[in-house]
């Protein structure tokens, strides 16, 4: 991080000062934060609360708190309360965060046989859509009716017109996307209507039921005209 | 000889409080890592006032694990937890350690607990005690914590 910083802030200095001396000299505001910071014990902000060394395989707490995973696991062993060295928080084993760098994540030096694998990254899993195509299509759809009805009276109207009209995708996404997304992407194309149906009903669970309320009022308004 | 797991620790610890040294704190003696003797000095508008005392910290191979063994050496100060046989009644020496803790923020609890003394009284079972800890460290002892206003 230093070395970055230093090097783009001091492109004509001489390659050869110490980083001890760039630091000192570093006139970029978040480094004179760091270091002012760290004067005191002269550490850096990465290491291990219990062996006060760079953190080896690290692992951070809920409460935010860095610890190399032998340090950590010893200590739990050893004291029963469970708690966070520094904060006295609770924690468990289970609920350990390994940190993974660049690079890979090196042995543990002290080669403690006794000292199981640190606990593995527990990525959440996305639901069945993911975040992309929800924003493809809802954007997508966005570009082309986005100055949609303002108004559910307007949106039905909109869709009814659709409907005898066959046109291309239009309105109503403004104020409910999740109907009229799904109702117009059944007319234009039947192919896609399947995989746009079940996209919906995941991504726009919440919007559902406002949007068969105002689905049932479309129908309302186009049964009203169909048969005056 | 300290664990060589943690010495890197104790190392580091003492370059930093030497470096350093909170208000009031001056390591004595600590040619030995396993062993420390440290000088604190009363603060100023206290009851101890000026006062010197040394308070000796021995490491055992599991330290930070397990908390050092922390004692006054010499005339330990009067005061309604430190027993005259230089045991401190203090709870993060004990059973609220953690490995967090350091030689530092364990001298500046100290301090702090001889600063908040309203009295210049030992406790009250001050004979028993001594009496009975003959030959003990403070670590055998089973301490209660009851009084945190001092």
């Amino acid at each position: 991080m230093n070395d970055n910083n230093t090097t783009t802030s001091f492109q004509d200095d001489l390659p050869s000062v110490t980083e001890d001396n760039n630091n000192s000299d570093n006139n970029d505001d978040k480094d004179k934060k760091a270091t002012s910071s760290n004067t005191a014990t002269q550490s850096s902000s990465f290491e291990c609360n219990i062996c006060f060394d760079e953190v080896s395989e690290p692992v951070v707490t809920q409460c935010g708190h860095l610890f190399c995973w032998s340090c950590i696991f010893q200590w739990l062993q050893h004291n029963p309360s469970q708690q966070c060295p520094v904060c006295k928080a609770p924690i468990t084993e289970e609920k350990l965060i390994p940190i993974y760098g660049r690079g890979g994540s090196t042995s543990d030096p002290r080669k403690n046989r006794s000292i199981p694998q640190r606990p593995p990254g527990r990525p959440e899993q996305r639901s069945q859509s993911t975040q992309s195509t929800y924003n493809d299509f809802f954007f997508g759809n966005g570009v082309h009716g986005g100055a949609g009805g303002g108004t559910g009276f307007n949106t039905g109207i909109n869709m009814q017109h659709n409907f005898f009209g066959g046109g291309g995708v239009s309105f109503g996404f403004g104020l409910f996307p999740g109907l009229f997304g799904l109702h117009f992407y059944g007319n234009q194309t039947p192919t896609g209507q399947n995989n746009n149906q079940n996209r919906m009903t995941t991504d726009l669970d919440s919007s559902i039921f406002l949007s068969r309320v105002v689905f049932g009022i479309g129908l309302l308004i186009l049964f009203f005209v169909l048969f005056n | 000889m300290a664990s060589g797991r943690y010495a890197k620790r104790l190392q580091k610890e003492l370059q930093e409080i030497q470096k350093s040294p909170p208000h009031g704190i001056m390591i004595e003696e600590a040619n030995n890592l396993d062993r420390w003797v440290v000088q604190i000095t009363g603060t100023e508008n206290t009851l101890y006032n000026g006062e010197k005392f040394r308070l000796q910290f021995r490491f055992n191979s599991e330290y930070p694990l397990e908390s050092p063994e922390v004692m006054f050496i010499g005339v330990a100060p009067i005061h309604p937890h430190i027993y005259s046989n230089g045991h401190i009644c203090l709870s993060i020496l004990y059973d609220a350690w953690s490995p967090a803790l350091t030689v530092s923020s364990v001298c500046v609890s100290i301090l702090s607990m001889l600063s908040s003394c309203t009295e210049k009284v030992p406790p009250v079972d001050n004979q028993y005690y001594v009496s009975r800890s003959i030959g003990k460290t403070p670590k055998d002892t089973r301490w209660m914590f009851h009084d945190d206003t001092v």
